[in-house]
């Protein structure tokens, strides 16, 4: 873990025509890191308030970004660079702390797994990216896995496997 | 220039749907501004609404009928009554002189509550920003916050001696009114302000154009994005002239001048183009039209960021054209 702080955010470097002051960076692996640095260019120096490599978006993970954003001033924008499981589950959590769409920047990479929500137990549970059924690691159903993708589960939608096909016949039986 | 006489009155939708109210209470709130206060003949429950709701008010002036937007100054939690309040002003269509004339017991037409200006359900602090007779909807936003323990802050720029609802603002919001009595110690404390704010807090300012402006641009300048700006200007006297151009209508095939001083909406109206209008000041979203080549100068409150930047749309009430020719979807 790198967590630094710096005293930032005297002056207001204009980007693209917008100004930021400061900037809270998460990203999930060296590489994810250096491509980062790529995308902000002078702006990391100058715009850095405090940044974290992580290897994967925990509980740890989530405490740190909470007390950087609770902390944080409007001026602000969080970057998150990793795969998109990981992304965008700390989007989540930023958009629940209080930050828009617009302060948060994303350098998404292809995920080797996804998270399934279940909305029989309301768990979620890993699997690999081109799983289309899962077993929910909270009651054990098997899932079919929807290409529906939540932004505030950050998950994709699972549904009891057959309980279309219930309900389709059961649709004909009363018809 | 009065687009009365070149269309008959018919009473819009959005009036014709909406509220026939006696007027209660007429009283006087500071140098110029009074407050009305309408209510159902049967003294009965109003419809609710949300916090800088406006409605729209028909007012019956020497020169015609117009349709003003007047904001609520409640918190539109189960209200009995509509209380709006109204600068006078001289120079105007002869709306606020008709609501400056009512008197207890008359019945006045409005709309049902409209809203675009309403607090950020997510937002984790407010900051409330306010010129003059633009505390009126502030004022239902700070009685809403109090009332749902919503936190906030209050900046209330007055110029000394016309201040409306300063006593109800100091008894309401106690520590959280900030006072700034003048334009520079308002810009004063808007710096101050908006450098530290947390983040969540979402930014709202109604006044008049140039004090919404610069409010705006203060917090652009300290990184505010705009997805936390909220704004509201009610004070269309004020806007320039601004540049002559001419209109072209993309389906119908023809020209029209639109001389410096006169907008687009009276500018169609003159040569019997009507286009369905409420507020003609940028602030009901009724009149808007379609752009099909030409990039607007937005003026209006009405249309977000992404469509103001998006060339394809205006509002033709208040807004013009950057070049020479703008044309339209007519």
């Amino acid at each position: 873990m790198t967590a630094t702080t710096v005293e930032k955010g005297t002056a207001a470097p204009e980007r693209e025509g917008v100004r930021v002051r400061w900037r809270i960076a998460l990203s999930f692996s060296e590489e994810d890191r250096t491509r980062l640095v790529e995308h902000l260019g002078p702006e990391m120096d100058r715009t850095m308030y405090a940044e974290y490599v992580a290897r994967e978006y925990g509980r740890d993970q989530a405490a740190w970004l909470e007390n950087h954003l609770r902390s944080a001033f409007v001026g602000t924008r969080l970057v998150l660079s990793g795969p998109s499981t990981a992304v965008r589950a700390a989007q989540r959590d930023a958009l629940e702390a209080g930050l828009i769409g617009e302060e948060i920047e994303l350098l998404e990479r292809p995920d080797t797994e996804k998270r399934v929500y279940c909305p029989h137990c309301r768990c979620t549970t890993t699997a690999a990216a081109s799983a289309s059924m899962v077993q929910c690691s909270g009651c054990r159903l098997v899932l079919e896995v929807f290409e529906h993708f939540s932004r505030g589960l950050s998950a994709y939608l699972g549904a009891v496997a057959g309980a279309e096909d219930v309900a389709a016949r059961t649709g004909e039986a009363a018809a | 220039m009065t687009s009365e006489v070149l269309t008959a009155y018919r009473r819009p939708l959005p009036l014709r749907r909406g509220l026939e109210l006696v007027v209660r209470e007429v009283r006087t709130e500071s140098l110029g501004v009074c407050s009305v206060v309408l209510e159902r003949e049967s003294r009965g429950p109003l419809p609710e609404y949300v916090p800088g709701s406006h409605v729209l008010v028909e007012c019956a002036a020497p020169t015609g009928t117009t349709v003003n937007a007047y904001s609520l100054t409640g918190s539109g939690n189960s209200p009995v009554d509509y209380a709006i309040s109204v600068q006078f002003r001289a120079g105007g269509t002869g709306g606020s002189a008709f609501i400056h004339g009512l008197v207890p017991g008359d019945r006045v037409q409005v709309s049902l509550p409209r809203n675009g200006f309403a607090p950020t359900a997510t937002a984790t602090h407010h900051v409330l920003v306010a010129g003059g007779i633009g505390i009126t909807p502030v004022l239902s936003h700070a009685e809403a916050a109090v009332r749902w323990g919503r936190p906030f802050t209050v900046l209330y720029g007055y110029r000394d001696g016309s201040a409306p609802h300063l006593e109800r603002m100091r008894r309401l919001c106690g520590e959280r009114l900030v006072e700034c009595v003048g334009r520079e110690a308002l810009a004063r404390q808007l710096t101050e302000s908006l450098r530290r704010q947390p983040m969540g807090t979402h930014l709202y300012v109604c006044g008049s154009g140039s004090l919404t402006d610069a409010t705006l641009q203060t917090a652009r300048d300290f990184g505010w994005p705009e997805g936390r700006l909220h704004h509201e200007v009610f004070d269309t006297v004020a806007l320039d002239p601004g540049e002559p151009f001419t209109v072209r209508l993309a389906r119908s095939g023809g020209e029209l001048p639109v001389p410096s001083g006169v907008s687009l909406l009276e500018a169609l109206e003159v040569e019997g183009i009507g286009v369905p209008n409420l507020c003609r000041q940028g602030v009901c979203g009724e009149c808007r039209l379609s752009v099909t080549a030409g990039t607007p100068v937005h003026r209006d409150s009405f249309l977000s960021p992404a469509e103001k930047s998006s060339n394809t749309c205006l509002m033709p009430c208040v807004s013009r054209s950057e070049g020479p020719i703008l044309e339209v979807d007519l």
